[in-house]
C-alpha cells in the first residue's frame, strides 16, 4: 500500500500563499457587504465569502497580475452565487418598465411632493424594510446599486466588475432606483405612512 | 438640455460624476422644469434610504477567521495531493461530466493518472458492482491522489451544499469525523447509479466515505453487497468487513442510505468515529 506523504511545502508555493493573500484578503469586506446584501443574511454570506476565497485560491494561476483583483473576485463571487442559487432560480424576474414609469406619474397625479414624501419616508421607515426592498430586486438592478449606494465605486469600476458598457451601469443603476423606491412607497402606503388621498 | 438629456444625467448628477459645465446645464434645466426635478428628488432620495438604512459593515472577525482557516485548510490538501493537482483539476474540470460512464462507480472524482491495480489485490469481493470492491478501489485512487474530490473544502456546510446542489436522489449525509479534517466530496451518477463520496484526513490517515440510495445498494441489480453484509445490515444496521489485513471497512445503513467507509485505520477506532455519540451527522 502506497504511504502518505506529509505535505512538503516549496518556496515558491509559500510565495504563491503570501501573494494571494496580500492581493486578495484586503477585499474581503468589500466582497463582505455584496454578499450580505446579495444572499440577505450572513450565513449564507459566510459560504459565498468562503467559497469566493477557496475559488480564487484554486484558480489564483488564472489571475493576470496588474489587472483589477477587485473585479477579478466580484466575478468569482457573482458566479459562485448564481450556481449556488440557480437551483432556486426557477425563471430571472421580469420588470414592466411602463409599470415603473406610470408609478412615477401616478405620485405626480397625487400631488406628493418629493420633499413631503422624503419626510415621510425618513425615519418612519424599517431598515429591515429597505433590505428587503434591495433583496427583492432583480439580479442586475440590485448589483450596481450595492456596489453604487452601499459599497460607493465609481461607475468605471462597476463597468469593470459587471462587464458592461458605463451606459448600461448607469441605466441599471436609474432603474433600480427606480424600483426600489416603487417597493419602499407601496410599502409606506400599506403601512400607513403615506395615506392615500 | 432637454428632458430626456436630464433623466440620462440624473444618476451621474446625484453620485457626484458630472463634469462641472454638465452639471450647471443639468441644474439649469431642473430651475426650469418641475417634473424633471421632482424625478431627480425621487431618484435622490432611494439612494439616501439605501445609505441610510443599509449599513457598510465589516466582516466580523468569526467569518474573517473562518475564510482564513479554510484557506489554510486548503493549503495543506494541496500540499497533501501534491503542488500541481489542484492546477490539473482546473484544467481537466471540464472533463469531469465525461467520466460519469466510466468504469468505476466514482466517476465524479476527477481522474488525473492511471488507476493502480494494487487495490483490487487488496479486496477479497472482487464483483464489479461490489459497493465493497469499488470502494476499495476509489480508496487506492484517492490516496495517491490519482483521483480528487470534485469539491475540495474542509466545511461540512460547503460540501453539503456541493450536494445539495447536485441531481442525488438521496439525502447525502455529511459525518462530522471528531479529529479529522473534511477534505471534500463528490457526487457521480453512473448510468443511473447515484452514489456520494466524502474523503477525510485524520493525522496521517485517509477515511473515505461512500454513500448510496438503500434500495441500489441492497436490491442487488446494479450495485450488490456480500449475503454477510445484506443480512448484517437488515439486522442490526451495522457490518465490518473482515477480509482484509490493512484496510478495514465499515457498513451502515442509516435513513435508507448505505454508506461504506474504507480507512487505513484501526477497525475499533473507526468504528468509535462512526458510531454515535461521536459521529455528527449533517443531512444535506
Amino acid at each position: 500500500m502506497a504511504s502518505l506523504k506529509q505535505p512538503i511545502v516549496s518556496r515558491g508555493t509559500r510565495k504563491k500563499h503570501a501573494e494571494f493573500e496580500a492581493e486578495a484578503l484586503p477585499h474581503m469586506d468589500v466582497l463582505y457587504n455584496f454578499a450580505l446584501r446579495t444572499a440577505g443574511n450572513e450565513n449564507d454570506a459566510r459560504d459565498l465569502l468562503q467559497e469566493t476565497y477557496l475559488k480564487a485560491y484554486r484558480f489564483w494561476d488564472k489571475y493576470e497580475k496588474g489587472t483589477n483583483i477587485r473585479a477579478w473576485l466580484f466575478r468569482i463571487m457573482k458566479n459562485s452565487y448564481i450556481n449556488r442559487y440557480r437551483k432556486e432560480t426557477k425563471e430571472p424576474d421580469k420588470v414592466d418598465y411602463d409599470d415603473i414609469e406610470n408609478f412615477y406619474n401616478s405620485i405626480r397625479a397625487q400631488s406628493t411632493d418629493p420633499n413631503d414624501l422624503q419626510q415621510q419616508l425618513y425615519g418612519n421607515l424599517l431598515g429591515d424594510e429597505v433590505t428587503k426592498a434591495l433583496q427583492s430586486l432583480p439580479d442586475d438592478f440590485r448589483t450596481v446599486v450595492i456596489l453604487c449606494d452601499i459599497e460607493g465605486l465609481t461607475y468605471e469600476e462597476i463597468a469593470e466588475f459587471i462587464e458592461c458598457p458605463i451606459g448600461t451601469v448607469r441605466s441599471r443603476l436609474h432603474r433600480g432606483r427606480k424600483l426600489l423606491q416603487e417597493k419602499l412607497y407601496d410599502y409606506a402606503r400599506q403601512q400607513g405612512i403615506i395615506k392615500d388621498d | 438640455m432637454d428632458c430626456t438629456d436630464v433623466r440620462q444625467h440624473a444618476g451621474s448628477a446625484i453620485d457626484g460624476f458630472l463634469a462641472n459645465d454638465v452639471e450647471h446645464e443639468f441644474q439649469a434645466h431642473l430651475e426650469g422644469c418641475r417634473p424633471c426635478r421632482e424625478e431627480v428628488a425621487l431618484e435622490k432620495l432611494s439612494k439616501q434610504l439605501v445609505r441610510r438604512y443599509v449599513s457598510w459593515i465589516p466582516t466580523p472577525q468569526s467569518i474573517h477567521t473562518l475564510v482564513l482557516t479554510s484557506l489554510h485548510q486548503e493549503y495543506k490538501i494541496a500540499g497533501w495531493m501534491g503542488d500541481s493537482w489542484m492546477a490539473r483539476v482546473t484544467r481537466f474540470r471540464i472533463l469531469v461530466p465525461a467520466l460519469t460512464g466510466g468504469a468505476i462507480a466514482a466517476a465524479f472524482f476527477l481522474m488525473v493518472g492511471t488507476p493502480s491495480d494494487q487495490s483490487s489485490r487488496l479486496s477479497a469481493h472482487t464483483a464489479a458492482n461490489d459497493i465493497i470492491h469499488q470502494s476499495f478501489e476509489t480508496f487506492a485512487l484517492l490516496k495517491t491522489g490519482q483521483l480528487v474530490p470534485a469539491m475540495v473544502s474542509s466545511v461540512p456546510e460547503s460540501v453539503g451544499g456541493y450536494f445539495q446542489r447536485s441531481s442525488l436522489q438521496f439525502g447525502v449525509q455529511v459525518p462530522t469525523l471528531r479529529g479529522s479534517n473534511l477534505c471534500g466530496g463528490s457526487a457521480s451518477d453512473n448510468k443511473g447509479v447515484q452514489q456520494a463520496h466524502l474523503l477525510y484526513k485524520l493525522g496521517d490517515e485517509w477515511v473515505y466515505v461512500c454513500e448510496t440510495g438503500g434500495g441500489d445498494a441492497l436490491s442487488g441489480t446494479r450495485l450488490s453487497l456480500p449475503p454477510a453484509a445484506k443480512t448484517a445490515l437488515i439486522s442490526s444496521g451495522w457490518y465490518t468487513d473482515p477480509m482484509h489485513p490493512n484496510c478495514n471497512v465499515v457498513v451502515w445503513k442509516k435513513d435508507g442510505v448505505v454508506c461504506v467507509a474504507v480507512s487505513t485505520i484501526r477497525k475499533e477506532r473507526l468504528l468509535a468515529l462512526l458510531t454515535p455519540p461521536t459521529i455528527l451527522l449533517q443531512e444535506f
